[in-house]
């Protein structure tokens, strides 16, 4: 486990307030969530695009995290069971609302708006160097659910498309599809974003 | 674009159309001889891989930057108060240590009940 000495109060370790959670002791709970509360709050926004939902489900995720604890064995490091379990309550969160995650139709045929756009060729256009957290995150936003949820799964939080594909239920090349067009709606966005803010000028 | 340019001339080269077909397993890991040759040649499709290369790293780098409301742990208190796991706090926003899974612990209640016991002897006497 890769948490041994990662303090969360002074002289006690990750895995100490793990283990004192996992027999019960609602303090070292307390210390657990300090410690993860922006990871999963920013998981669950970044996946839902919705404060007011993201908030809920970061209460959900704890919630089952208490309840579960115990059952937590070090197979993996914790932030990353913790996240696997975040994840699993946002997906779960999606399924009931009915939002489409990914179709399962999809597939790796380039479709009519997923080429690079025709008016720009010329070599300054590249992205390098022009973005900013603020736009990124603004794009990433602003990305159909679909192609979000895989984006931050797999840009942002470093799952595996097979990984990805078990979670969501989907083909490891329909996760990858849909995450080669979320970065070109991305390139599309923070291209206009450039545009608009040039003009301004 | 070129690649278009280069089959007018009835060269037997990758297209852009082709190379885009396949580019989200070149991002992935690399392309052929033909898909690299294409990439070099081509300022378009070359430009286009940079860029989806330079968002993924951008994302990346994006850091959980935002922090839930205090009334999310607000709110996980009062869930886990109603369903017995931890009893009421004295001061909000902070959790009693030592509380068990399933509220109050034996001994717990074993020692409340031995203070009563010596409270009502020394009254009596």
């Amino acid at each position: 486990m890769t948490t041994a000495k990662k303090l969360v109060a002074p002289g006690i370790s990750e895995a100490e307030a793990i283990d004192r959670a996992k027999a019960g002791d609602a303090l070292s709970f307390e210390l657990l969530y300090g410690l993860h509360k922006r990871r999963v709050y920013s998981l669950c926004l970044r996946m839902t695009g919705n404060t007011a939902e993201a908030e809920d489900l970061t209460q959900e995720a704890f919630l089952q995290l208490y309840r579960k604890i115990a059952t937590f064995r070090g197979e993996s490091a914790f932030s990353t069971w913790l996240h696997r379990l975040a994840v699993n309550v946002v997906l779960m969160h999606l399924r009931k609302k009915g939002l489409p995650e990914v179709s399962l139709e999809e597939t790796l045929e380039p479709q009519q708006d997923d080429g690079p756009k025709k008016d720009i060729g010329a070599r300054d256009n590249v992205l390098a160097g022009s973005i900013d957290r603020v736009n990124l995150e603004r794009a990433i936003e602003s990305l159909p659910p679909g192609y979000r949820i895989i984006f931050v799964l797999h840009d942002i939080e470093g799952y595996e498309h097979n990984e990805i594909a078990e979670m969501m239920g989907c083909s490891i090349g329909n996760s990858k599809s849909q995450l080669h067009k979320a970065r070109m709606k991305l390139r599309d966005l923070l291209k206009t974003s450039r545009a608009e803010k040039a003009l301004r000028r | 674009m070129k690649g278009d340019d280069e089959e007018k001339r009835g060269e037997e080269v990758m297209t852009c159309a082709e190379f885009q077909k396949v580019l989200p397993y070149i991002i992935e890991s690399g392309g052929n001889d033909e898909e690299e040759a294409h990439l070099a040649s081509c300022p378009v499709c070359s430009d286009l891989v940079t860029d989806l290369r330079y968002i993924a790293e951008q994302a990346k780098l994006l850091l959980p930057m935002r922090e839930p409301s205090p009334e999310v742990w607000e709110n996980i208190q009062d869930s886990l108060q109603r369903e017995g796991l931890v009893k009421p706090s004295r001061a909000r926003g902070r959790l009693l240590g030592g509380i068990g899974k399933g509220g109050f612990s034996l001994a717990t209640i074993a020692l409340g009940a031995l203070m009563l016991v010596v409270l009502g002897v020394a009254l009596v006497i």
